[in-house]
């Protein structure tokens, strides 16, 4: 019974902290990014990376370990070969109906299940 | 915003304005109110339990035995009756340290945080930025909301015939996970973080009275906003205020004046205050946007409640109580009043005595 309880105790604190993955390249999973300022997909816009973070950097491009932009015919980033783990994306365009930057960053964390797979979200943006 | 102050018991009579459920329910505030009173003219000379209801005490598990409670708090959020339950299992791990794990289920959240929460509005080229009075009452599922793991070491014992004095000090980590929406911060159901306090229960005779203060440190809750103009849900950040917290719990025995075997049942009344101080939460958007707060319900409070209880302990061991909280100064807005809470508990005895 004594072994049940600490069993039962700290099996969630092993689960807890067990299934960590570490945000990075070299993996097989891929992220594909849409930046929306609500719900317009906004072109040639600028997705940037940070690997293994889940809070905003900042608004520093040199904060972040990557960055790709997509062509004007595209709304769509795609970053390859990524670990399953955090990633922090941060979304930079111009909305050409306000005629005003929109920028706007989000948490994204890809699953140890789905390591392999191919993910997508929408980076939400704001002027 | 919809609140429901307490009534005086002779305005609870069913009329054009009260419905027969809502006058049953103010009638039995009324009564409890009344419990609460007359407790308080009572336990001036005489003496009582320490078994409280909502506090722990500064006492401890004995070494080597396991208890085992499940508790149920309610209360009615508009339409929606709002439940958590809670498997609590503590252990003795030495005669001074207690350790408790806590499995809560609740339909208080969602995942994500409700419509009118954080939201902008465009006028022209501005934007503006503003935390609202959402809708209350949402029906939301039952969702498991998370472990919250606590233990309590006592540090002092002054124990006398029929007397004694103990103090304990308690540290708490919380992994609840829900898209909790108020600012008060509540480690066993709502909110993840860490707390940690103090403890002094004394008994005298029949009567306890213990006093509990500590400091909540909430983590965040990441999550997301519905977007007005109907885009994809908005990165929403909520981190919850910093919490002091202030119980002082009365317990007094009523049946039996005298024991004559430990299989006789208890009969203990309580009153509890509750009382906590909070700080302003914070709304982040986008990951930067750090919105103002235009809403009492994210806004810094303080509130005492109070939980006027009942409990019977059977054959020394099987123990059930009921007790209603109550807003007595202030109050809440992380639940509705009057809240219901119900409670049983078990001790097994895993040690063989030899």
């Amino acid at each position: 019974m004594k072994k049940i309880f600490f069993i039962l105790l700290f099996l969630p604190l092993a689960w807890e902290f067990s299934s960590c993955c570490k945000g990075g390249t070299g993996g097989k999973a891929s992220l594909n990014c849409t930046v929306f300022h609500h719900a317009k997909p906004i072109p040639a816009a600028t997705v940037y990376i940070k690997y293994n973070a889940s809070d905003f950097p900042g608004v520093d491009p040199s904060a972040y370990d990557s960055h790709i932009t997509s062509s004007n015919t595209s709304n769509q980033v795609i970053f390859d070969n990524l670990h399953c783990g955090d990633y922090y994306l941060y979304g930079v365009g111009f909305d050409s109906a306000l005629m005003l930057p929109v920028t706007g960053g989000i948490h994204y964390q890809i699953k140890y299940s789905d390591r392999t797979h191919a993910e997508f979200t929408a980076v939400p943006v704001t002027e | 915003m919809v609140t429901r102050p307490f009534r005086p018991f002779f305005t609870c009579f069913p009329n054009s304005v009260l419905s027969v459920r809502t006058s049953v329910f103010c009638l039995l505030n009324s009564v409890f109110f009344l419990l609460t009173s007359f407790f308080l003219l009572l336990s001036s000379g005489l003496s009582c339990q320490e078994l409280f209801p909502t506090s722990e005490p500064a006492s401890t598990v004995p070494k080597g035995v396991l208890g085992v409670r499940l508790f149920n708090e309610s209360y009615q959020e508009v339409s929606q009756i709002r439940n958590a339950t809670t498997l609590r299992l503590m252990y003795g791990l030495f005669s001074k340290l207690t350790v408790m794990a806590n499995f809560t289920e609740t339909n208080h959240h969602s995942t994500d945080f409700p419509p009118g929460l954080a939201y902008h509005t465009h006028n022209g080229n501005q934007s503006i930025y503003s935390t609202g009075n959402f809708q209350r009452g949402l029906p939301y599922p039952y969702l498991f909301s998370g472990i919250d793991l606590y233990a309590k070491y006592r540090f002092l014992t002054h124990d006398g015939m029929q007397r004694h004095l103990r103090m304990s000090v308690y540290g708490e980590w919380s992994n609840v996970n829900v898209a909790h929406d108020e600012a008060e911060p509540n480690l066993l159901e709502d909110t993840k973080g860490y707390g940690g306090g103090l403890i002094v229960t004394t008994l005298y005779n029949h009567l306890a009275v213990s006093f509990t203060t500590g400091f909540i440190l909430p983590g965040k809750y990441e999550g997301f906003s519905p977007d007005i103009y109907g885009g994809p849900l908005v990165p929403t950040d909520l981190t919850y205020g910093k919490a002091w917290k202030y119980d002082l719990s009365f317990g007094y025995l009523l049946f039996p004046a005298h024991y004559t075997n430990y299989k006789q049942a208890n009969l203990n009344v309580y009153l509890e205050f509750k009382g906590v101080s909070y700080e302003e939460a914070q709304v982040i958007q986008y990951g930067f946007k750090n919105l103002p707060i235009h809403t009492p319900l994210l806004e810094a409070g303080n509130y005492v409640d109070v939980y006027p209880g009942i409990q019977t302990i059977l054959k020394s061991n099987l123990r059930i109580d009921l007790s209603v909280g109550l807003p007595l100064y202030n109050q809440s807005y992380a639940h509705f009043y009057p809240v219901y809470m119900l409670g049983i508990q078990r001790y097994f005895y895993l040690k063989k005595k030899s």
